[in-house]
């Protein structure tokens, strides 16, 4: 046991030593010297793959002294597209747990050298209740080539019945990893559950209301939402942050055919001149934001609720428009 | 006295060609005995030692001593290999912390080691100069495989093709050497380390290329379907990975299906590991659960076994070498006739003159076994290394 602490010390030491020379002239490093200088202080460092399940450890920990150090990683954008630097891979090496998302959700994964043991994956707990995507385009090298296996949907949080199953998974992860803190994550995890239980009950509200109605969804990322609320909804594969090319709106056209959809949800607020020419086929626009990485004001459950409540807004005043035609 | 001994000295020296035969046959009959037994006991206690760390390993059915000698060494050409399934199934019992190696592959004839991050915590590697792999095509370096090639962070090694015929095989892949490893005296000095997928790599079972959606693969594309694009053979892979071109590598094919050469099983107490070796008694899918310290520890029998037949044999020598000394020195004492007779008309007793020949006999042994014993401990030095070229071979 003391061997194991000693070290636990020197890799401590080790990194903050090598980080801190690395420091120099990078402020993303002097970044992680100090998050790492602080973890090593508290009861450990964990490392969580996405903003949700950071929050869900966070939350998890609230109030505990000499509670781990949870870290989430500058992702610089989508975290499903993360590259890490050679500095975040070291602070994923000596993370004493690193919390995935999995299903896919981690493609770096694929191209970094982890110590699996600490690795935690909570897809695995909710293994029975993924949806598999059939839309990815796959490749191979000359007729007989094998070819790659397609995923799962992964923005589980979006569901808050499945946002609830992996802050248990995290909980509990953490809890192995500092079992004397074990209760107090559960007492947390708790008060976590009403708040997810409660959001469920807004959001279902607010599906309920808009009565089965088509929606479009403009990336096949809401796939556990629809699924949640039993939403008729239909995905394109439009940026926000892009104008849809001409085949992008042929394809609209041809979809509001057989799904009049009135109101589309978008990541993120689409260009302004696409929302206009949207508006301007009777299609509302409005954003629900996935919450992957760290919103820039509030956390997780405001990001939700101000979901709710944009979609609330949206919908009334498409029941109104409706009513008076 | 003193004069005793300048005498017979000055005799020795006068007569080179005589006394270096001697002291040679005298060094050859201590040293050979000597040095074979001390040799054969090292190798046993590095080879025993090695062994020892590792409380199991899973491979491919067949000779139990391969699977263990290139889990160990890495030296084996051409290993029988397992499927990852094997790994992953193995996992699954929970019994042991099960560490993979895929040993295939080499570098000017150094062992690239296809593993995990687990291997250097259970072999107790740490790093003395960089950082440790993090990222596909990146690999780490044993401290001897440094200090030959004068290599360290920052440098590039490049996989050698597995036979100069193999016009059709993979690319060489070219590695970056980030970190090199503490020297520990065992093979591990004598291995270049990267991630188990860059292997896989090496092999290509992975590879990276441009994206086939870009425009700049358009000439490479032989067939596009909706959910399909199949290039031609006109698309080139990348022989080295690097920041801006890993996210173009992936793997192809079930990941169950690709290849390990062994893996090693630490399980966590007896009980762990007796219920694992049940699990893999008259296995059906072509495993084997070895403990490497009973198939070594079966080598060594057999190695000690012909080591007293050549103890055996090296004393039946000696015993002739002593025989033909003594026959030297008696015949010398005949043809020295005329100078012991000297010897005794200026005053020399007989007991002057046998001191004088047995001094003689002393100083060819004593220098004998002085030389003898330095050229025993110079090899017992470099017994690991000696160990390691029969491993080699």
């Amino acid at each position: 046991m003391i061997a194991r602490h000693r070290i636990a010390g020197l890799r401590w030491l080790w990194l903050c030593i090598s980080l801190t020379i690395a420091a120099c002239g990078d402020t993303e490093r002097d970044g992680v010297s100090g998050v790492v200088a602080e973890a090593s202080a508290s009861g450990g460092l964990v490392v969580a793959s996405n903003y949700p399940l950071y929050f869900f450890a966070v939350r998890a920990t609230q109030d505990i002294d000499a509670a781990p150090e949870i870290v989430l990683p500058d992702f610089d954008g989508d975290p499903t597209e993360w590259i890490p630097s050679e500095e975040q891979i070291q602070l994923l090496q000596l993370a004493d747990l690193v919390i995935l998302n999995g299903a896919g959700a981690e493609p770096w994964l694929e191209l970094v050298t982890l110590d699996r043991r600490r690795l935690s994956e909570t897809a695995a707990a909710l293994a029975d209740r993924l949806i598999p995507l059939h839309d990815s385009v796959l490749h191979q090298h000359g007729p007989e080539g094998d070819h790659s296996q397609q995923g799962s949907a992964f923005t589980f949080w979006l569901d808050p019945q499945l946002a609830i199953a992996q802050a248990q998974v995290v909980t509990e992860a953490l809890a192995l990893l500092t079992p004397a803190h074990a209760t107090r994550y559960r007492q947390n995890m708790a008060v976590l559950e009403q708040e997810l239980m409660e959001l469920d009950r807004r959001l279902a509200d607010v599906f309920t209301n808009w009565n089965d109605r088509p929606v479009l969804f403009s990336h096949p990322v809401y796939q556990y939402l629809q699924r949640r609320y039993g939403i008729n909804g239909a995905s394109l594969h439009w940026e926000p942050d892009a104008r849809p090319a001409l085949s992008g709106w042929a394809d609209l056209r041809q979809r509001l055919v057989s799904h009049p959809a009135t109101i589309m949800i978008w990541e993120q607020a689409p260009l302004p001149d696409t929302a206009a020419r949207l508006a301007s086929q009777g299609i509302v626009s409005v954003p629900f934001h996935t919450i992957g990485n760290r919103p820039t004001q509030g956390d997780f459950m405001t990001a939700m609720l101000e979901n709710a409540q944009r979609l609330e807004t949206v919908f009334r005043t498409d029941d109104q428009r409706t009513d008076n035609p | 006295m003193s004069g005793v001994l300048l005498l017979s000295w000055r005799y020795l020296a006068h007569h080179r060609a005589k006394s270096t035969i001697l002291v040679a046959s005298i060094t050859l009959m201590l040293f050979l005995p000597a040095v074979t037994r001390l040799l054969v006991e090292d190798s046993a206690a590095a080879l025993t030692a090695r062994a020892a760390q590792t409380p199991l390993v899973l491979g491919a059915s067949g000779s139990e001593l391969e699977l263990v000698l290139n889990t160990l060494y890495f030296h084996a050409e051409s290993p029988p290999v397992i499927d990852s399934r094997a790994l992953s199934d193995a996992r699954e019992t929970g019994l042991a912390n099960f560490i993979p190696i895929y040993a295939r592959f080499h570098s000017q004839g150094v062992p690239i080691v296809g593993t995990t991050l687990e291997y250097f915590d259970f072999r107790g590697l740490s790093i003395a100069n960089g950082r440790q792999m993090g990222l596909l095509g990146e690999c780490v370096i044993g401290a001897a495989v440094a200090a030959r090639r004068n290599l360290g962070p920052g440098d590039s090694l490049i996989s050698s093709p597995e036979s100069v015929f193999d016009i059709a095989g993979v690319y060489p892949l070219k590695m970056k050497i980030v970190g090199v490893l503490e020297a520990n005296g065992s093979a591990d000095d004598e291995a270049i380390f990267a991630d188990v997928r860059t292997t896989w790599i090496i092999q290509g079972l992975g590879h990276g290329h441009t994206d086939l959606d870009d425009p700049e693969a358009a000439g490479t594309i032989l067939n596009r379907r909706d959910d399909m694009i199949t290039a031609n053979a006109a698309l080139t892979q990348y022989a080295e990975i690097t920041r801006e071109n890993i996210s173009g590598f992936h793997f192809h094919g079930s990941a169950d299906r690709f290849p390990l050469t062994g893996v090693i099983a630490v399980p966590p107490d007896q009980k762990s590991a007796a219920l694992l070796r049940g699990r893999y008694q008259a296995n059906e899918a072509g495993l084997q659960l070895t403990v490497p310290g009973a198939v070594l520890a079966d080598l060594l029998a057999t190695v000690f076994a012909v080591q007293n037949y050549v103890i055996l044999g090296l004393a039946v020598l000696s015993l002739a070498t002593v025989a033909v000394i003594t026959l030297v020195f008696l015949l010398s004492q005949q043809l020295r006739k005329g100078e012991f007779q000297t010897l005794s008309r200026i005053g020399a007793s007989r007991a002057y003159i046998a001191l004088l020949i047995a001094s003689e006999i002393g100083f060819v042994f004593v220098i004998g076994f002085v030389l003898a014993t330095g050229l025993t401990l110079v090899t017992r030095n470099y017994a690991m290394q000696i160990l390691q070229s029969f491993l080699t071979l």
